[in-house]
């Protein structure tokens, strides 16, 4: 019997020991629920889509994603070669040329700032969320050129990503999708507002001396239409007048919100620009063809051409435009001036880590 | 006393096996087991045959003639199938693919897919669309045959490809052949196509069936709207490409039969 026994524990020993190892292993760690806020003047909550809500570790693998050449096609070419922080994210040309082909851009490389409350992106609004946005620049054969099967194959093979992709995702794999999510989380936290400006409003300590005093009030009677609120936009469509005919070549290319909408009455029409750190994203306009905010000042002034789609505000006047003096203008740019934002542009969380 | 001594007796033989039991189950790399017989759910295999005049779609090398009369030939064609439904017209029993969005490929051989859990009723009709649902069409991070990898996805324009047809117009001088490049999308572009049943199909356990579709590559080109290469090219979008899509929602797509397996 004693003998019996002893199989009995023995054997009941071994299957308690092996039943319960599963039952002991920890539940894999869940990425850690991060609120994204954004100060009082920007309405305090950050958008995003159910879908994809921040987490610490989805923030820190997309800044990680941002700044890896891996994500072009000659493993050179990040994100933030077109979108520099110290430019407020933008590469400092009218139309770039540094992606993988060399060959110029269409389009002025946007800003990127405030992205969370876009309601479309790309100056066309084409991209319908962040998510969805990467794949362009990501795909282009004169960006990033990259193959999507190929670049999560690079990753899968780089030992430092399948933690950093598990802790953010447990549930997925490395994959497009977790990819873009990632990035979009990152891109999602890239809040500038602590100007100047922002501290003068928000009663910080912030002082706006005279001459920007004078460059707010005007900027508010003549400006603020289209560059609406704290953001600096009203995240809308406008034919600002740059131009009176939009050949369709390129894919129409320069339909603006018309390729996007096929309307005729969106043919010219860009996305209205923030004006925040408006000082460090030169040249200006979707192709870049201004290179000083005196030259922008000037087109209002003087340089705006009539079209079918011209915007209704800029035919208020006998001669379409916004009629500025020279001491206005010089008023208007110092204001622009308070708009720059050094903390967003050296915040640590938004540069490569360490 | 006795029945104990037994059941000791028993419990000598039986622990040795319940231990080799019980460490096969629990243990990491369990031995596979014999399986039990496996009853199938009821399901329909729904394959696409891609023809011209009744004739297989031989890709590249054949020269086709449209209703325009433009000698061309085929290089790629690729579409969805999304939100595959069987109908009973009688009673309205209605079954709903899940997350049902299908890409067919034939030159990658991907021609074909499975409805499985089909509840085991009786239907007497099946119906898809041609494209992706606006719900779908609204972003791009999603999996599966809607994954952007699949080269299916608007990256400029938020949205999927419905269907892309690519080829060339043959010129009697090769020199002046031209790339043809319809790509359609976008929700307008969305249609639905259903197609009556005949015979019984009534689904039940171990039960599936074969639904067997004609794609007929040239009927894109051709009714009710003929798409003439001298003037139509290359579609991404605008009026050209409702015409294509008139096309796909009519005449391209035939059911042949539904038939047990």
């Amino acid at each position: 019997m004693i003998r019996f026994r002893q199989i009995l524990w023995f054997s009941g020993l071994v299957v308690v020991s092996a039943c319960t190892k599963p039952e002991n292993r920890l539940p894999e760690p869940a990425p850690e629920p991060f609120t994204v806020t954004a100060p009082e003047n920007l309405g305090k909550t950050v958008p995003f889509p159910d879908r994809n809500p921040f987490t610490r570790e989805g923030i820190l693998l997309g800044r990680k994603l941002f700044y890896d050449p891996t994500l072009s096609a000659n493993n050179k070419i990040s994100c933030a070669t077109c979108h520099a922080p110290q430019k407020a994210f933008t590469d400092g040309l009218a139309l770039g040329t540094l992606g993988v082909s060399g060959k110029a851009l269409h389009r002025n490389a946007p800003t990127l700032q405030n992205l969370a409350w876009h309601k479309g992106w790309f100056w066309d609004g084409g991209a319908k969320d962040l998510e969805s946005l990467n794949f362009g620049p990501l795909k282009h054969e004169d960006e990033m050129g990259q193959d999507l099967n190929e670049l999560v194959t690079e990753l899968k093979n780089n030992p430092e990503y399948a933690p950093l992709f598990k802790a953010a995702f447990p549930q997925d794999s490395i994959s497009t999708i977790t990819l873009t999510r990632a990035l979009a989380q990152f891109q999602r936290t890239l809040i500038s507002a602590n100007s100047r400006y922002d501290k003068y409003v928000r009663k910080e300590g912030g002082k706006l001396d005279e001459q920007e005093l004078e460059g707010l009030t005007i900027f508010q009677q003549k400006c603020s239409s289209c560059h609406a609120t704290d953001f600096f936009t009203d995240f809308a469509y406008h034919n600002n007048g740059l131009d009176n005919t939009f050949p369709d070549d390129f894919e129409a290319v320069a339909w603006g919100r018309g390729r996007i909408s096929e309307k005729p009455a969106d043919i010219g029409k860009y996305k209205t620009p923030t004006l925040r750190n408006i000082a460090l994203t030169a040249p200006y306009m979707h192709d870049g063809r201004f290179k000083t905010l005196a030259e922008v000042l000037e087109h209002y002034n003087s340089g705006v051409k009539k079209s079918a789609t011209l915007d209704a505000e800029l035919q208020k006047n006998p001669m379409p435009g916004i009629a500025l003096t020279e001491s206005e203008k010089t008023k208007l740019i110092a204001f622009l001036n308070t708009l720059t934002d050094p903390e967003f542009v050296n915040n640590p969380d938004f540069l490569p880590a360490r | 006393m006795k029945t104990p001594r037994r059941f000791s007796r028993l419990l000598a033989l039986a622990l040795p096996f319940s231990f080799v039991f019980m460490s096969l189950s629990c243990g990491e790399d369990p031995e596979p087991q014999p399986a039990p017989p496996v009853v199938n759910d009821p399901r329909m295999v729904v394959n696409f045959s891609h023809e011209v005049d009744g004739q297989p779609l031989e890709f590249n090398s054949k020269e086709y003639t449209n209703a325009a009369g433009n000698k061309y030939n085929v290089t790629l064609l690729k579409y969805y199938i999304s939100n595959v439904t069987l109908t009973n017209s009688e009673n309205g029993e209605v079954f709903k693919e899940k997350d049902s969005y299908h890409l067919i490929n034939p030159t990658e051989n991907k021609t074909s897919f499975t409805l499985n859990n089909v509840p085991a009723k009786k239907y007497d009709r099946i119906s898809f669309a041609i494209g992706i649902d606006s719900a779908a069409n609204l972003s791009l991070d999603q999996p599966g045959d809607l994954n952007p990898n699949n080269d299916m996805a608007w990256n400029w324009n938020t949205g999927y490809v419905f269907l892309k047809f690519e080829g060339n117009n043959m010129k009697p001088n090769a020199a002046d052949n031209r790339a043809v490049v319809l790509h359609v999308g976008h929700n307008v572009n969305y249609k639905i196509v259903t197609f009556p049943i005949t015979g019984d199909v009534t689904f039940a356990p171990d039960k599936a069936f074969n639904a067997n579709i004609r794609v007929d590559a040239n009927a894109l080109l051709e009714s009710p709207n003929v798409i003439d290469f001298n003037l139509i090219t290359n579609v991404m979008g605008g009026p050209n490409a409702a015409k294509v899509a008139e096309n796909y929602s009519d005449g391209m797509f035939s059911l042949i039969e539904v038939k047990q397996q």
